[in-house]
C-alpha cells in the first residue's frame, strides 16, 4: 500500500512525490479514461496536465489543504481535462459530472494560460538570479510564508535581513528586466 | 503602514478588511502602485511557471521509453554529436550562457538516505542533517554533512554536502568536495559526474566541464540525455 503524500511533500516535490504519484496512479487512470474512447497517447498527455495542473494550485495557493485523498484530486481534475478535450475534440454536447461531489473544483486554475511578453521576460531573467534570490523569492511568493517564517525556517538573523534580501532580489530581477 | 508593507501583506493574503479597501483604492488611483503589484505578481507567476515546466519534463522523462540496447547506434550517435560539438557544427539559434545552463539542469538531488518521517526525526544526526536538507536550509545542512562525514567517514555525506554548498553559491567548494567524492564508491557515486559537471560550468571552467560531459555521455551515467543537450547547447 502506498502512503498518502502530504501537502509539503508535494510542495517540495519531496522524494519525488509527484512521480510517485503518477506511477502509482497511472494504469487506474488509463482503465479510467478509456470509458471516454479515448487513444492511449492522449490519455498520457491529458494525464500528464492533470498533475502540472494539480501542482499549479497548489504552487498558486488554492489549494491550500487537502480535503480529500489526493487521489480524489487527480481524478477530479483529470475528468476536467478529459471533458475539455472531448469538448475541443467532437461537436457532441457533454456535460460534465464531479468525480466527487463533494470536490469542488470551480475555485482552481484549470487552464493553461500562456505567459503574456512581460512575464516571459520575468521568467527568463528569474533563472539569472543567484541560488539565493531563486530560493528566497520562490518561498516567499509561492509557498505563501511570511518573511518572518522565512527568518525561521533558514535561520536568518533577524526579519529585516529577510526583508532586505527579499528587496535586493527583487530589484535586480527589475534591473535585469528593464535592461 | 507603507505601502510597500501593504503589498507584501497582500502577497502574503494577509489584509485584513479596512486594509483590503485601501489596497483596491490605491490599485484604481496610484499607478505606481499598480505597477509594483504587477511586477510581483508576473514574478509569482513566472516562478509558477518555471516549476511547472520543471515537473513537465520530469513526466515527459518517466513517459519516455528506455533506449533500446543498441550502443553501436548510441555510441555513434554521441560521437556525432560530440565532434558536432566541439566543431561547433550544431547550428543552434539560440546561445546560452554558462548560467543559464546550469540553472536550467540543475536541481537539488533528493534525499534517498532519510526520507522524512515526523515521528523520529529529530532522533539523530543524519536525519536531523537530511531535515535540514528537505526544508532547503543549506547552509546548516552543509555544516552537518560536513561534521557527519568526519565522524562516520561516510562518503555520501560529502555528495550532500556538495549539494548544499551548490545551492548557497559556493561553488568553489562543492567543486572540491565533489572531487573528493569521486574517489569513493558509495550509491550516489554514478550521480557526482553529473553534478561536479555543473559547478564546473558554473564557475566558467567550461573546457573541463564539457570534457566531463562527453565523459557522461560515453558512459552512460546519471543524466546523460540531458547532458548531450547541454552540450548541443553550448556551441
Amino acid at each position: 500500500m502506498n502512503k498518502e503524500p502530504s501537502l509539503d511533500d508535494l510542495l517540495a516535490n519531496r522524494n519525488q512525490a509527484f512521480e510517485n504519484l503518477y506511477i502509482n496512479l497511472k494504469s487506474e487512470f488509463i482503465g479510467f479514461a478509456r470509458k471516454f474512447n479515448l487513444k492511449e497517447e492522449h490519455i498520457i498527455d491529458i494525464y500528464q496536465e492533470t498533475f502540472i495542473s494539480f501542482y499549479e494550485n497548489l504552487l498558486n495557493g488554492k489549494i491550500k489543504m487537502l480535503t480529500s485523498s489526493t487521489k480524489t484530486y487527480v481524478f477530479g481534475i483529470g475528468k476536467f481535462k478529459i471533458y475539455q478535450f472531448l469538448r475541443s475534440n467532437s461537436k457532441l454536447k457533454i456535460i460534465d459530472e464531479p468525480v466527487n461531489p463533494e470536490l469542488s473544483l470551480d475555485e482552481l486554475t484549470l487552464t493553461n494560460q500562456d505567459l503574456d511578453e512581460k512575464e516571459k521576460l520575468v521568467k527568463e531573467n528569474f533563472k539569472k538570479l543567484s541560488n539565493k534570490c531563486q530560493q528566497i523569492l520562490e518561498f516567499y511568493y509561492l509557498q505563501g510564508k511570511t518573511l518572518a517564517d522565512i527568518r525561521d525556517d533558514q535561520s536568518y538573523e533577524n526579519v529585516n535581513v529577510v526583508k532586505s534580501l527579499k528587496s535586493r532580489c527583487l530589484r535586480k530581477l527589475r534591473n535585469l528586466v528593464n535592461a | 503602514m507603507s505601502n510597500k508593507e501593504l503589498i507584501a501583506l497582500y502577497f502574503e493574503g494577509e489584509l485584513n478588511s479596512e486594509q483590503k479597501i485601501r489596497f483596491e483604492e490605491l490599485l484604481r488611483n496610484d499607478e505606481d502602485f499598480r505597477e509594483e503589484v504587477e511586477f510581483e505578481q508576473s514574478v509569482k507567476l513566472a516562478i509558477i511557471s518555471i516549476k511547472k515546466d520543471n515537473l513537465r519534463n520530469k513526466l515527459h522523462r518517466l513517459e519516455t521509453p528506455k533506449e533500446k540496447k543498441n550502443y553501436v547506434f548510441i555510441g555513434i550517435a554521441a560521437s556525432i554529436i560530440i565532434i558536432a560539438g566541439v566543431f561547433g557544427l550544431l547550428n543552434t539559434s539560440q546561445n546560452y550562457t554558462n548560467d543559464e545552463l546550469y540553472a536550467q539542469y540543475f536541481e537539488p538531488y533528493s534525499n534517498i538516505i532519510a526520507p522524512s518521517s515526523r515521528g523520529d526525526a529529530s532522533k539523530n544526526e543524519i536525519n536531523l542533517a537530511f531535515r535540514y536538507y528537505d526544508s532547503k536550509n543549506y547552509k546548516i545542512a552543509s555544516e552537518k554533512f560536513e561534521s557527519l562525514f568526519a565522524s562516520t567517514g561516510t562518503s555520501y555525506f560529502l555528495f550532500y554536502q556538495a549539494i548544499s554548498e551548490l545551492l548557497i553559491d559556493n561553488t568553489d567548494t562543492a567543486i572540491k568536495l565533489l572531487e573528493q567524492h569521486k574517489k569513493y564508491n558509495d550509491r550516489l557515486s554514478n550521480q557526482t559526474d553529473w553534478y561536479l559537471a555543473l559547478a564546473l560550468l558554473k564557475a566558467d571552467q567550461t573546457d573541463t566541464a564539457k570534457k566531463l560531459l562527453a565523459e557522461i555521455i560515453d558512459n552512460k551515467s546519471y543524466n546523460y540525455e540531458s547532458a548531450k543537450e547541454i552540450l548541443e547547447k553550448m556551441d
